[in-house]
């Protein structure tokens, strides 16, 4: 072979080379598309599996605010520990820094850390000083991670509308589980970067989807009202060593329940320190025989359909009355000829089995479901008691010597309050409701819940008829004891004899009163009922006062102006003077003239006082006189004269009040002692010199809601 | 050693900035790849990154001498480095002397660096058997004259074998049969080479369980995820992952302790990964155009009067090179069995960049004088006296 050819050969097998070098490279290319494009996705996915793990982000739970927005539930911040097993090499160490560090002890840890598992908790809801010194350790596989905790500031404040959350922070009762989708949101989701030790990485998380924060509750709960509402029940309720007691308040206009308090009550931070029976809501989910709070029913139902009128007289049997079959129904007290509307007045059980009658079982039986016996308010908290109410065709021959005066029936306390609201509002059954609005998280609305008719009841006349019976029961009935001077009551006592053991215990009672105030163009539906009161168990005597009590302070809180005036509510200053009536509307005007006993004339257009005839400051006579007349000018806003702004005094003590107060020249009248818990007018508001500032003080340092203008109703 | 007349002519120009290209991405890779991995162990992001660089410079400086060597008064040299590279070879191999490294015992220690002779080894051998096979190429008729060529590549590859370089072992068989084809001999003598190196090719295989483990994992390694497929699998998913246009450069999650040797071995994979198929493809083009280059280079030596032993060289080097790149392109793209070789002039490794850069400058002092047809030839006329190597 000569070298010229070697080389061409050489050449040749270089060529075969490159070829085979090209086909290499191509197949790498090849290789490359087919890992890159085709099965890139593939790929990606385990890329992500493997280098994030997927964690919740929890949205943050919302708030339950009472009417004016003070907050009743909130949220603090506490820690959870945990730890990822398998990632912990050191398992003996890392459970003796964790012991020491949570003060949980170092056997449970070990035995947690000891599995393979992939996750498990060491401490939940830790203070703060804790997981910071656990995150100091920075022991491989351990995290704390932050958690919010439901906080209740008032403690019991209607703690049964509140309810409660668990340790996972669900709505467990009350309007936190009712609404507990609405105030939970939306957990959002966030990968965490991890490299292959599952250590993470400091880069930002990717967030896969966003957290959606729980909607904010407005309730229609007034804390004023809830608060006072829950004085006077607790003191009933010491007062008659019941077993339970319970009250509702209710704007009969709109339905909206203003407050709502059982006793024996619970603290829902601490909810599980409380035996169980005491978080039942027993004005919802509570049903017994109403007795003869029922009565209303029977005598609106006889009124409407025209079978009685107020004046027609009834033999009451002297107390005891034999039914066709058999059945002996008695009365508390014998009573002989009495008018439908003493039997009303009276609470004669015989008399109004004789209505009842009269009114036939089909035609009661109507009435009952009108006035919604037997059927769910429809209130917006769980477990609604719907009471029992059977169809005539069921009834048995004793049953017309029972329903009328409220017996083989029951009902919750809702139901009743509905029933009488109905009344109270002409004839027009309000759906009774707890929650006014939703609000995200920035404090806009999201949703306003509109006041809801359910039906009418009855005519606007035979409402009106069956107010005047109940003002009759306050006046000269059963319920004379919780009349009070300046505004009429409408209302009706109840004491049922208590179902137990098989037949009707003679010792037992459930005592109720529920009415209505002013009896004319009611601000106030109020229900009482104690649960076997000692000593006096009548419910005029024992519920009564409550209703009483309630009444008087509501009516003074929302400024309702009285027919007459009166004395007890007017704030207890050193001397008698003329008010300053400047920058205040005329209704604000007509409850401080009520008070004081004066008489007014207005002149003027305008919403607010400019001017007033008599100097605010003037001296008034120690006794009450009507002959004094002040004319007061009314203008706009503008021409009134701000002279200061009305600070915030609540929770303040009375010496720390008048520091604050007397820089702006007002005249303070102070009402009881301690710490203030209300005070008119509210904060933030502009005030004229010379303004009468009323400030109330009680002992136990209660927050309460600024007052609104004009009242709560 | 004699230089060259200063005033001989410029190497290809194309070749070099083949080189500049590569080694130029190649230091950026090693830094996007490896500064997590420095920063955890040596608490700077730099280490490696700084050290690539000055094995860079040192590499350059040999690559300057290399390429104005005379390359023909050198082969005098030849033997006596042959014995030279065995005795480091068997060296390495002493307990106390070599040093261990993931259970290899492969490297010398020097001062702060390490050494590892078989990088050397490398060039010796081509360098070897280009002036062997030049000189005896009448007796390559012949089978006996192939049989010290065989028992030298047998000795090696044992050596090797100690080392646990099996990567290294393969790749000088490959290399080693290359220049024997090149050197002419006949088709049929390719068989004995063959029948005698599958058998130790087997041998070996089974020999070490890890190889066995290898090969399984490569064919399916979803079987042992978290075992002797980790590596591919962790590979395959870096590659994957990178997409049409990568995740971007430094943003590799794979070199997050997942990817072994993400700055070494499986670099690519972190280049697929951040430059996704548009840069590692560009790169897999950009290497196939060297080794075109390089047997280019070698195709016009051997065309010269006496060129023969200069043109085995170019190939052996070609080949040397070429072969390194297409097994570990193969290994982390899941082509080939998963073996431990770097990828060169982009791995991080301070012989193998040294030593390639040296038998690059070889390459160069070839191709000076040389008419390269090229699509950069005029412009490589217009800066040639730049070049400077």
């Amino acid at each position: 072979m000569s070298a010229i050819s070697r080389f061409s050969q050489m050449q040749k097998r270089l060529l075969l080379l490159e070829s085979v070098i090209l086909i290499a490279a191509l197949c790498v290319e090849g290789r490359l598309v087919y890992l890159q494009v085709y099965k890139h996705g593939v790929f990606s996915r385990l890329a992500l599996r493997q280098q994030f793990t997927p964690k919740e982000v929890s949205a943050s739970r919302g708030t339950i605010k009472d009417r004016s927005g003070a907050l009743m539930a909130m949220n603090i911040g506490l820690f959870n520990v945990c730890a990822h097993p398998n990632q912990i090499t050191d398992k003996v160490r890392t459970a003796a820094e964790l012991a020491r560090a949570t003060g949980e002890s170092y056997g449970s840890i070990l035995n947690k850390l000891s599995g393979d598992k992939a996750f498990v908790w060491i401490a939940r809801q830790i203070p703060y000083e804790h997981s910071e010194a656990i995150e100091a350790l920075k022991l491989d596989g351990v995290e704390a991670t932050r958690e919010q905790r439901r906080f209740y500031p008032d403690h019991e404040m209607a703690a049964h509308v509140m309810g409660f959350t668990g340790i996972d922070n669900q709505g467990l009762n009350g309007l936190e589980n009712y609404y507990n989708k609405i105030l939970t949101g939306k957990k959002g989701l966030e990968l965490t970067e991890r490299d292959a030790r599952g250590r993470t990485v400091m880069a930002d998380n990717k967030s896969v989807k966003v957290e959606k924060d729980g909607l904010s509750i407005v309730t229609t709960i007034d804390k004023t009202i809830q608060h006072v509402a829950q004085v006077e029940l607790q003191k009933a309720f010491d007062k008659f060593r019941c077993k339970s007691a319970s009250v509702v308040v209710m704007d009969p206009a709109t339905g909206e329940i203003l407050a709502m308090a059982n006793y024996p009550t619970f603290d829902p931070n601490h909810f599980d320190a409380y035996p169980a029976a005491t978080w039942k809501n027993r004005v919802v989910n509570d049903q017994f025989e109403p007795g003869s709070t029922f009565k209303l029913i029977t005598a609106a139902a006889a009124l409407e359909e025209g079978v009685v009128s107020e004046d027609d007289k009834f033999f009451c049997e002297n107390g005891a009355y034999k039914t066709e079959y058999g059945r002996v129904v008695t009365d508390h007290e014998s009573h002989g000829w009495l008018t439908f509307r003493e039997v009303f007045g009276y609470s004669s059980n015989i008399g109004m089995v004789k209505v009842g009658m009269k009114l036939g079982k089909d035609n009661l039986y109507r009435y009952c479901k009108k006035f919604g016996f037997g059927d769910p308010t429809g209130i917006d908290l769980p477990g609604e008691a719907t009471g029992k109410l059977r169809p005539p065709e069921k009834w048995s021959g004793l049953s017309m010597g029972s329903i009328p005066y409220g017996y083989e029936v029951s009902s919750s306390p809702l139901q009743v309050l509905a029933a009488y609201a109905a009344i109270a509002n002409g004839g027009v059954m309000m759906k009774p409701y707890l929650v006014k609005r939703l609000e995200n998280s920035d404090g806009n609305a999201v949703k306003e819940f509109a006041p809801k008719k359910l039906k009418r009841v009855c005519s606007a006349k035979t409402a009106r008829r069956m107010t005047e019976l109940m003002k009759w029961v306050v006046e000269k009935g059963t319920g004379t004891a919780v009349a009070l001077p300046t505004y009429p009551i409408a209302g009706k006592t109840g004491t049922a004899y208590k179902f137990m053991n098989g037949h009707y215990s003679r010792y037992n009672y459930v005592s109720s009163f529920v009415g209505f105030v002013p009896a004319e163009n009611p601000k106030f539906v109020i229900y009482c009922s104690l649960d076997d009161p000692r000593g006096i168990y009548w419910g005029g005597y024992t519920a009564g006062p409550v209703f009483k009590e309630v009444a008087k302070r509501a009516l003074a809180y929302a400024m309702v102006p009285g027919v007459t005036p009166d004395s007890a509510i007017a704030m207890d200053g050193d001397k008698r003077a003329v008010p300053s009536f400047t920058g205040l509307t005329k209704e604000q005007c007509k409850w401080l003239a009520n008070r004081d006993g004066l008489r007014l004339k207005f002149d003027g257009k305008g919403d607010r006082v400019v001017d007033q005839s008599q100097k605010a400051g003037l001296p008034l006579p120690q006794e009450k006189d009507s002959s004094i007349k002040i004319t007061l000018t009314l203008g706009t806003q503008a021409g009134t004269e701000a002279h200061g702004i009305m600070p915030d005094l609540r929770g303040k003590t009375k010496r720390q009040a008048l520091a604050l107060l007397s820089p702006l020249g007002l005249r303070v009248n102070f009402k009881g002692q301690g710490i203030v818990r209300a005070q008119f007018p509210p904060a933030g508001r502009a005030i004229p010199a010379n303004m009468p500032c009323d400030v109330s003080c009680d002992l136990p340092a209660t927050k309460l809601a600024n007052l609104p203008p004009g009242g709560a109703s | 050693m004699s230089f060259r007349n200063e005033k001989t002519a410029s190497p290809d120009f194309f070749l070099f900035l083949l080189t500049l290209i590569l080694v130029t991405s190649g230091l950026i890779m090693v830094y996007s790849s490896s500064a997590i991995l420095a920063h955890d162990r040596y608490g700077s992001s730099y280490y490696f990154f700084a050290r690539q660089l000055l094995w860079i410079l040192v590499g350059s400086f040999g690559m300057w001498v290399a390429s104005r060597v005379d390359l023909e008064s050198l082969r005098a040299l030849a033997i006596p480095a042959l014995f030279m590279g065995l005795f480091l070879m068997v060296l390495v191999c002493v307990p106390g002397i070599g040093r261990t490294v993931g259970g290899a015992q492969r490297w010398f220690r020097l001062g702060p660096f390490s050494f590892q002779p078989s990088e050397v080894m490398k060039i010796i051998l081509v360098f070897y058997l280009a002036d062997s096979l030049d000189r005896r190429k009448q007796t390559l008729v012949n089978f006996s004259g192939l049989m010290p060529y065989l028992v030298l590549l047998g000795m090696v590859m044992v050596l090797l074998e100690k080392q646990h370089d099996f990567g290294t072992a393969v790749l000088l068989a490959l290399v080693t049969i290359l220049l024997l084809f090149l050197a002419g001999i006949q088709w049929t003598y390719f068989l004995i080479p063959l029948s005698v190196l599958i058998p130790v090719f087997i041998f070996l295989v089974q020999s070490a369980s890890y190889r066995m483990k290898r090969i399984t994992a490569f064919l399916n390694p979803w079987d042992d995820p978290q075992g002797a497929g980790f590596q591919l699998i962790q590979s395959l998913i870096a590659v994957g992952n990178g997409g049409l246009k990568g995740v971007g450069l430094a943003n590799s999650s794979q070199k997050l302790f997942y990817l072994p040797a993400p700055h070494t071995d499986f670099i690519f994979a972190v280049i697929a990964e951040e430059l996704g198929l548009l840069g590692a493809g560009t790169l897999v083009f950009l290497f196939a155009v060297f080794i075109l280059r390089g047997f280019k280079v070698a195709s016009m030596a051997s065309q010269r009067e006496g060129g023969l032993f200069q043109g085995l060289l170019a190939s052996g080097i070609t080949g040397l090179i070429g072969f390194q790149a297409l097994v570990n392109l193969g290994v982390v793209t899941g082509l080939l069995p998963t073996k431990g070789i770097p990828l060169p002039l982009i791995s991080y490794g301070g012989s193998s960049m040294v030593f390639t850069l040296v038998s690059i400058g070889i390459l160069f002092n070839i191709s000076r004088g040389m008419k390269m047809p090229s699509a950069f030839s005029e412009s490589s006329l217009a800066v040639r006296g730049g070049v400077g190597v």
